[in-house]
């Protein structure tokens, strides 16, 4: 069984290791990076079914990001879960509107981000089926 | 200037007519009475003289009647008759006239005897007719011989009961007659003097009243023309003098009212213009009755040309005329905020309210209030408060996160756990620093914060700090200079300036690179003691230059982080050099390194 691909977009180093690293305990794939010029790059060559999005990025900031990702034309979009130390209603239905899956904020329990990101797996792993 | 004119040709032709008025009135009474009188007296003295006149006549006449009567009765003898006839008459100066009963004449004394027997028949005259019948005859009557008034008194001369003749005396009226001349001549003369007297006296009085009553006028029309600081000068006791008097004191009130009117208004004026909030005044149509200087400022019209226009004419924006609009049509308070972009960009409170006037809405009060300032603080407090939040979640999400980690297993993973644990510890250690700072910032802009200043060596502080970072600048392998002289003194916080050297020398070793130096030194500027501190570091780009004095602002955030930083040191340089009176900066080449500098007042 494939597990899914993750990119972790975010620009706080421990952060970003803290979240790799209990997703890859986990068995899923993930890459790194730590600004939005190097996110956008890597997401203009690469597909991954899951990104985890922290909004106030060095360069493009999150919802540019995740703007991108939705409104991008080519055949499967990615899930977005925006990770975030901002919490106000506005951001969280900015994001929303943006198309943003998942909003969760700063700090959070690892163990709730797991169970979002597998729950995700499980509707991609339907998606597998229908899609030829 | 038509009209005034008309008035003062109106009030001078009632003055002249008010002293011809009294010239004529008092003409007339002296005229009347002195005529009355004139012609009273000498209508009795024309009488009295007449009387007196006739009785002696009458008396001298019964004389001559007695004397004639022998020569008469008897035998008359014309020669007898006429010689003693003759001799009376001339004794008595009078004209005699003897007639017989039958009416003719026997003698005349201003006739010869051949005259006499040619005269008329006397006995149809008035006076001798009257003798006739036995009683006194008396008449004036114009005497065709002498062309003259005469009274003429003809006595009978009885024989028994029988009238023989009737003597007759005549008497030219010339003495009254030059008497009663000299009476009309003076009653006409007294008249006439009277009169003249009356003129000039009347002139003189009148003009005793009429002059004050004219400074009285002059004096009014100044007071109407509202100069009110001139005084009628007229002391008399009369009824003019009481008038001036009074008419002096309602001036001086009148002057001390205006006076304190115009001070209050005065007052008034200075508040409204000194008043930072901008005041506009309409009338109930919505014309603009008056603004002050705020207004003038905020939307760059004069006075002179907004007052007396439609607001819309004067100050072309829409959102407060629609506030007045509102105002006039439902007459109750309002409060907008409005926001102007030009010339630039402006948040202002506007509160207007009715004025009424009878309870009707009369006009509309409205003041606007630049609150740019305080929305300006509550944004960057707000911000502040974000970036707060922000900073004390990110470190707490590394420590909550890991824990969490090590507790669901990764405690055993001998690889990482130890790794782990760091990370907290230094987020740990950054929230510390962090809360430790936003104490220190928080101390530094409460305003009761009081700058303890003490003379302290300079050189000495910068050394004692350097040892401080000793093992942070050998693991660097940085180079420190501290070319400030020996025993310089400052005058300053012992306490503040050693946290300022301790941030700006913690940046430069922070941001500097492996095996770089720092130099220290001091010059004089204007007076004032500069201090540098001179990295050889990355530098910093020249658009964050203007912002890097600002709380949380960070060139690379990731590296600032990775690096221990708060975000708040330079901000908290900033802060206690300007509790100093001091300023500070940086001057910076990107790659090459930096110039931080702080001055204090000697």
């Amino acid at each position: 069984m494939e597990k899914a691909r993750i990119l972790v977009v975010e620009d706080d180093k421990d952060i970003n290791g803290l979240i790799a690293y209990n997703l890859r305990k986990n068995g899923f794939l993930v890459e790194q990076v730590f600004d939005g010029d190097e996110a956008k790059e890597k997401l203009d060559s690469e597909f991954f079914s899951i990104v985890i999005l922290d909004i106030m990025l060095p360069g493009i900031d999150g919802f540019d990001i995740c703007r991108d990702i939705k409104e991008s034309i080519t055949g499967h979009k990615s899930y977005v879960i925006m990770v975030s130390a901002k919490g106000s209603e506005q951001d969280k239905l900015y994001a929303h509107i943006l198309g943003a899956d998942c909003y969760i904020q700063k700090p959070f329990f690892v163990k709730d981000l797991i169970s979002i990101v597998d729950e995700i797996s499980v509707l991609l792993k339907k998606d597998y089926t229908v899609a030829p | 200037m038509l009209l005034s004119k008309t008035t003062d040709t109106g009030l001078s032709m009632k003055i002249k007519s008010l002293k011809v008025k009294l010239i004529i009135s008092y003409s007339i009474i002296a005229v009347l009475s002195f005529g009355i009188l004139g012609l009273l007296l000498y209508r009795n003295t024309k009488a009295n003289s007449l009387r007196e006149l006739k009785l002696s006549l009458v008396n001298q006449a019964r004389l001559v009647e007695f004397q004639l009567k022998p020569a008469i009765v008897g035998q008359p003898d014309t020669l007898i008759l006429e010689k003693l006839a003759q001799d009376l008459s001339s004794r008595i100066n009078l004209r005699l006239t003897v007639v017989e009963a039958s009416g003719k004449v026997l003698f005349d004394s201003e006739k010869t005897t051949l005259d006499t027997e040619k005269m008329d028949n006397h006995a149809g005259r008035a006076e001798v007719s009257l003798a006739l019948d036995g009683a006194v005859g008396e008449e004036i009557r114009f005497s065709d011989t002498l062309k003259i008034d005469m009274l003429y008194v003809a006595v009978p001369v009885k024989v028994k009961d029988n009238i023989a003749a009737v003597v007759r005396l005549a008497m030219p009226l010339t003495s009254i007659e030059t008497m009663l001349y000299t009476i009309r001549r003076d009653i006409v003369l007294t008249v006439i003097m009277v009169l003249v007297l009356m003129f000039v006296l009347g002139i003189v009085f009148t003009s005793s009243i009429v002059k004050p009553l004219n400074k009285i006028i002059n004096v009014s029309k100044k007071f109407s023309a509202g100069d009110f600081s001139h005084r009628v000068y007229y002391e008399a006791n009369d009824e003019i003098g009481e008038l001036a008097r009074t008419l002096n004191k309602m001036a001086k009130d009148i002057e001390d009212k205006i006076a304190s009117v115009s001070s209050q208004s005065q007052q008034l004026t200075a508040i409204f213009n000194s008043m930072i909030e901008g005041v506009i005044v309409t009338d109930k149509s919505g014309v603009i009755v008056s603004i002050n200087q705020a207004v003038e400022d905020i939307f760059k019209v004069s006075r002179q040309e907004a007052e007396g226009k439609l607001f819309l004419e004067a100050v072309r924006n829409n959102e407060i005329y629609e506030v007045i609009q509102n105002i006039l049509g439902k007459g109750r308070f309002f409060s907008k905020e409005i926001t102007l972009h030009l010339p630039v960009q402006r948040v202002f409170e506007v509160n207007a309210t009715p004025i009424f006037k009878d309870a009707s809405v009369n006009g509309a009060l409205v003041v606007i209030h630049d609150i740019t300032e305080i929305r300006r603080l509550e944004t960057v407090r707000r911000d502040f408060v974000a970036n707060v939040s922000h900073e004390l979640k990110t470190p707490l999400t590394s420590i909550k996160g890991f824990i969490e980690t090590l507790l669901e297993g990764a405690l055993e993973d001998k690889e990482n756990n130890r790794n782990f644990l760091k990370i907290i510890q230094s987020h740990a250690d950054r929230l510390d620093a962090l809360v430790n700072d936003l104490l220190s910032l928080s101390h530094l802009e409460s305003k009761e914060i009081r700058v303890d200043k003490t003379d302290f060596d300079l050189n000495a502080q910068i050394e004692e700090v350097l040892r401080g970072f000793k093992s942070h600048l050998k693991a660097k392998g940085i180079e420190v200079e501290n070319a400030v002289l020996k025993n310089l003194k400052v005058s300053a916080d012992k306490d503040r300036i050693h946290q300022v050297l301790v941030n700006l020398i913690d940046n430069a070793i922070k941001f500097n690179k492996e095996k770089g130096s720092i130099k220290l030194y001091a010059e004089s500027v204007n007076g004032n003691l500069k201090v540098i501190v001179e990295d050889s570091g990355m530098g910093i780009p020249s658009k964050d230059i203007p912002r890097i004095f600002e709380r949380f602002y960070r060139v690379d955030k990731a590296r600032s982080r990775e690096l221990g930083g708060t975000g708040l040191g330079l901000s908290i340089v900033k802060h206690i050099i300007e509790l100093h009176n001091g300023a500070v900066g940086v001057e910076s080449t990107e790659g090459l390194g930096s110039k931080f500098w702080f001055t204090l007042p000697k």
